[in-house]
C-alpha cells in the first residue's frame, strides 16, 4: 500500500502524470458531449412523429356551449325548476365574474371572450355599447396581438371563432331585445 | 525471477487510462438511450399518439357532460385500448400501466367545478382478463361529476400520486 502511494505520487508529480491527469480531465466534455449527441439523436427521431392532436376547434365549441347551455352559465334559468333557457341571455349573469366561477379551473391553453352587441335593428334604434366578457382577460389581451400576426410553429396562437344571435333580458324591466354574440377562442399551439 | 508487470508501465498505464474511460463513456450512453428509449418506443409504435388521443377524447366528453343542462350520463367505450386512465386536478392522465410516469402518458385537461364536493379522483383500471371493453360512464348530477366504469375497477379518492 505505501509502494502503490509512493509510486502514484511520483506519478502525479512527473511529466507523465500530468498528462494523464490532464488526458483524465479531458473525459469530462466528452461524457457531456456523449449525453448532447445521443439526447439530441432521440429529440430528432421524436420530432418526426406525429404524438399530438389538434383538438382546439372542437374544445372552443364545446366551451361556447358551456357558457350557454349550463345553469351556472350566463343563460336565464329558472331557479324553481333549474331549466335554462338557451339563447335567452339573462344581461345580469353576462359577467367576467360569472364566466370565471364557470370555467373556474383555467385551462392554460386556450382563452377565450364574448362580445355582446346589438342586433341591426335594435342598434338603428337606439345604440347601446357591447360588452366584452373573458375567461382570463391578462391573458387573452396578450395573446391578441400573436394571434393577430398569424404565425405557425410552436408558441403560435390560433384563433377560433363563433357567432351566435341571442335574445338579452334585462331583468329590471323585463324586456328583451335582439343581440349577437361574437366568441373568440384563442388556443397556444 | 521478478515478475513484469506490464501494467506498471508507461504504455500499460495510458491503455488501461484510456480504455477504462472509453468503456465508462459506452455505460454512460446505454444509460441514457435506455432512458429514452422507452419514450422512443412508445412514439414508433403509435402508442403516444393512442394515448394522447384518448385523454383528449374523455377531458373533451367531461367538458360537454360539465356544460349540459340538468343531470347526464355519457358512456365512453375504450374499445380493445387496456389502457389505464386517472381523472383528478382537472387532468386526464392516460397510462399504459401504473408505473408509467406523465412523461409518455396521454395528458390534457377538463373543466370543472371548484365547489366543494365537486372535485374528482379516480383511477380506472381495465380487467386484464376481460375481452370486453371497459366502458367509461360520465355524469354530472346536479352540478357535480362523476364518473364510473364497468368491465374495469375504479379507484376513488385514493392516494394515488
Amino acid at each position: 500500500m505505501r509502494h502503490l502511494h509512493k509510486h502514484l505520487h511520483s506519478l502525479l508529480k512527473s511529466k507523465r502524470g500530468i498528462s494523464l491527469s490532464y488526458k483524465m480531465f479531458m473525459w469530462v466534455p466528452r461524457f457531456i458531449y456523449t449525453i448532447v449527441v445521443v439526447a439530441t439523436i432521440f429529440w430528432v427521431i421524436s420530432s418526426f412523429i406525429m404524438t399530438r392532436t389538434n383538438v382546439y376547434d372542437a374544445e372552443s365549441k364545446i366551451l361556447a356551449s358551456a357558457a350557454y347551455y349550463s345553469g351556472n352559465g350566463f343563460s336565464k334559468s329558472d331557479p324553481d325548476t333549474g331549466r335554462v333557457y338557451t339563447g335567452v341571455i339573462d344581461s345580469e349573469s353576462f359577467s367576467t365574474k360569472r364566466l370565471g366561477d364557470l370555467l373556474v379551473n383555467d385551462k392554460p391553453l386556450i382563452v377565450g371572450r364574448f362580445v355582446k352587441k346589438q342586433a341591426a335593428v335594435d342598434y338603428q334604434l337606439g345604440q347601446q355599447p357591447g360588452q366584452a366578457i373573458y375567461t382570463d382577460k391578462d391573458r387573452y389581451e396578450r395573446w391578441q396581438p400573436l394571434a393577430q400576426a398569424g404565425g405557425k410553429g410552436e408558441g403560435s396562437k390560433a384563433v377560433y371563432s363563433d357567432v351566435r344571435y341571442a335574445a338579452v333580458l334585462d331583468p329590471a324591466t323585463g324586456r328583451t331585445a335582439g343581440y349577437v354574440v361574437e366568441t373568440v377562442f384563442i388556443a397556444s399551439g | 525471477m521478478k515478475r513484469v508487470c506490464r501494467l506498471n508501465r508507461k504504455r500499460g498505464e495510458a491503455i488501461t487510462t484510456q480504455t477504462g474511460m472509453i468503456v465508462a463513456g459506452l455505460v454512460l450512453a446505454a444509460i441514457i438511450t435506455l432512458t429514452f428509449l422507452d419514450k422512443a418506443v412508445n412514439d414508433l409504435k403509435g402508442e403516444t399518439l393512442e394515448k394522447n388521443y384518448i385523454a383528449r377524447d374523455i377531458a373533451l366528453a367531461l367538458d360537454a357532460v360539465y356544460a349540459a343542462p340538468g343531470d347526464i350520463e355519457y358512456t365512453y367505450s375504450m374499445r380493445d385500448y387496456k389502457y389505464v386512465v386517472e381523472i383528478r386536478d382537472n387532468m386526464v392522465r392516460v397510462r399504459k400501466n401504473l408505473g408509467e410516469s406523465d412523461n409518455v402518458a396521454g395528458v390534457y385537461d377538463y373543466f370543472g367545478s371548484n365547489r366543494e364536493g365537486s372535485k374528482m379522483a379516480y383511477r380506472i383500471i381495465p380487467s386484464p382478463g376481460s375481452e370486453a371493453p371497459a366502458l367509461v360512464h360520465l355524469g354530472n348530477r346536479d352540478g357535480n361529476l362523476f364518473v364510473m366504469a364497468d368491465n374495469a375497477a375504479v379507484e376513488r379518492n385514493a392516494a394515488f400520486a
